[in-house]
């Protein structure tokens, strides 16, 4: 775990230094220390203009990016375990297709009514928006059922992408926009993008870590858990509203990326177990450093930035498929 | 000492699962619950356990309602062991009897040498301790059975729920573990409720039987005094011949077709 997390600021600092104007890792390390620590002597005898790249344009992006592969994997790990599915991922409850109607919207309506935070609001709004909805058709048989969850958020997802369909239909000059939109990019993030999505995806970790414990045994279904002392009712609906949120605002700050809150989770737990005390942490450290790795190669490799969400999707899910049907053989093997 | 079940009613939706059941039920002793599929049997054992809530009336543990219990009291007084154990991700054996001991373990802490002392134990009890190391989505579903008997006896509570914990068992780990079952109950002042499918080992190995039918307990008392063809036949439909079998050392039952 400490390996990963030097690991992390490693790889932070590394790709700080690439891309158009390549940087070299002691330089960028020079140049963090000096701004954090204000000493800007020590940064004197290099181009004016690096402190600024990396400062105002590489960090924002880098970090946001760390911020959300974390965030998306551990609310991954959160709906596995609760859902009792390990199928499920952050958007199984519809979170992304509330989001994406949500932001297609108000690209649709060209509401700028809160200036460049129109959009990620609207898509927050949207994600916490059914989030209510599918919990509200689920608990209406009085219980919250992994079963009813799941279908209602599968039935509200539906609907959602009927709906978005219907925006790309009459929408025309903003078609593109809101296309690239629903398939995610770190481009042109801001330290105020940094500060909320790295304030929540701590706040939700805290929540998980405090009841990891708790949700080994809801893992386990409702009646062992009850059995042996967790509060199932209280303790789902806390978890579930906290990843939902963290899911909600990861997806408002960077559109949907596929894959990094189903792949993490299956990929760690072949490492850790299922112990979800060693699984959170051991997830949030690789979702950032996998997603950080996949959007450096989107901006810095690539001679054309592809949407980030493509990228993952496109490389994440062969490696799934590879990975999984590796375990099989190898169970096959020792039976 | 022991429940104090007065006047409860349970309901799915409109249909009524339990119909205005009281009964005390006591420490020292082992009880066989019998009745046919749908008679609510498995909601009884969920409202004793608090798993669900009796829409009337109050079920009592040592005087106390279960209301007034947090989950966490409730775990250090009664264990369950679920008829049905699905597990969708590859926990070891001995993870999961572990979490036996959470109840007893604070939040962050480590297991302490004497919860992993008794975790071994009970292992052996179970017939688990051999395959302690393997998944539990690997198993057989005995062997997961026995586990989660395991995990119960981890959780060492003066009361033990089981909803037909033999129904995988082969015959040798069954009458191993009803030994086991009936010792505590025996020796260690401990509740056993059991829901039993088959009435010849609950016969032989319970200390009072209670038929249930429809919601509704017909008929309760020392298994000598209510096991017999009438009881049968008015809660299973049954017609049956009831006899004292000197090896078993208790009462049998035989059917014919």
């Amino acid at each position: 775990m400490l390996f990963l997390g030097f690991f992390l600021c490693a790889v932070i600092i590394y790709t700080s230094g690439l891309g158009y104007v390549p940087i070299s890792f002691g330089n960028v390390f020079k140049i963090i220390y000096a701004s954090l620590f204000d000493h800007a002597a020590i940064v004197d005898h290099v181009d004016r203009l690096w402190p600024t790249i990396i400062m105002d344009v590489r960090l924002p992006r880098i970090l946001t990016a760390a911020a959300v592969g974390g965030g998306l994997a551990v609310s991954g790990v959160i709906f596995q375990g609760l859902l009792l599915n390990p199928l499920a991922d952050p958007y199984t409850l519809g979170v992304s297709a509330g989001a994406a109607f949500g932001a297609s919207l108000a690209i649709l309506l060209n509401i700028s009514l809160i200036g460049t935070f129109s959009v990620p609001i609207f898509a927050f709004l949207g994600a916490v928006a059914t989030l209510l909805l599918v919990t509200y058709l689920s608990a209406s048989s009085g219980r919250l059922s992994s079963n009813n969850l799941i279908l209602s958020g599968i039935i509200v997802a539906a609907i959602l992408a009927a709906g978005i369909s219907f925006i790309k239909y009459i929408a025309d000059e903003q078609v593109a926009v809101i296309i690239f939109w629903l398939m995610g990019s770190f481009a042109s993030k801001t330290w105020t993008d940094v500060a909320l999505t790295v304030m929540v995806v701590c706040l939700g970790f805290l929540v998980f870590i405090y009841f990891a414990r708790d949700l080994n045994l809801l893992s386990l279904g409702n009646r062992t858990a009850s059995s042996l002392g967790v509060g199932t009712q209280r303790t789902t609906l806390l978890l579930l509203v906290t990843a939902s949120m963290v899911t909600a605002v990861c997806v408002s700050v960077s559109g949907i990326i596929g894959f990094v809150g189903l792949l993490v989770p299956h990929m760690m737990r072949f490492v850790t177990g299922p112990d979800h005390r060693k699984l959170l942490p051991v997830s949030l450290l690789a979702g950032a450093i996998l997603l950080l790795v996949a959007d450096t190669v989107t901006r810095a490799v690539l001679p054309e930035e592809i949407p980030i969400g493509v990228l993952t999707a496109l490389i994440g899910g062969p490696f799934f498929c590879y990975i999984f049907r590796k375990r099989q053989a190898g169970r096959e093997q020792s039976l | 000492m022991g429940f104090e079940v007065k006047n409860i009613s349970f309901f799915y939706g409109k249909k009524k699962i339990i119909d205005n059941l009281s009964i005390r039920l006591e420490r020292g002793r082992f009880y066989g619950i019998l009745g046919p599929n749908g008679s609510g049997k498995s909601t009884f054992l969920d409202l004793l356990s608090s798993h669900r809530q009796p829409a009337t009336g109050g079920v009592f543990l040592n005087g106390r309602d279960l209301a007034f219990y947090s989950r966490k009291q409730l775990a250090k007084e009664i264990a369950v062991v679920p008829q049905n154990f699905h597990i969708n991700f590859p926990y070891t054996v001995a993870d999961i009897v572990m979490m036996g001991r959470y109840p007893y373990i604070p939040r962050f802490a480590r297991p302490a040498a004497a919860d992993l002392a008794l975790m071994e134990k009970v292992m052996h009890q179970a017939e688990a301790f051999e395959f302690r190391h393997r998944f539990i989505t690997e198993l057989s579903g005995g062997e997961r059975q026995r586990v989660v008997f395991a995990r119960a006896l981890a959780q060492d509570t003066p009361v033990l729920l089981l909803d037909e914990a033999t129904s995988n068992l082969d015959i040798r780990h069954t009458m191993a573990l009803m030994n086991q079952v009936s010792e505590k109950s025996k020796h260690c002042d401990g509740l056993v409720i059991a829901v039993f499918q088959d009435i010849n080992l609950a016969s032989v190995f319970c200390d009072e039987l209670v038929f249930f039918r429809n919601g509704a307990i017909v008929d309760h008392g020392r298994k000598d005094e209510v096991l017999n063809p009438d009881t049968i036949r008015t809660v299973f439909e049954v017609e049956s011949h009831v006899e004292f079998e000197p090896f078993s050392n208790a009462r049998q039952v035989i059917f014919r077709r």
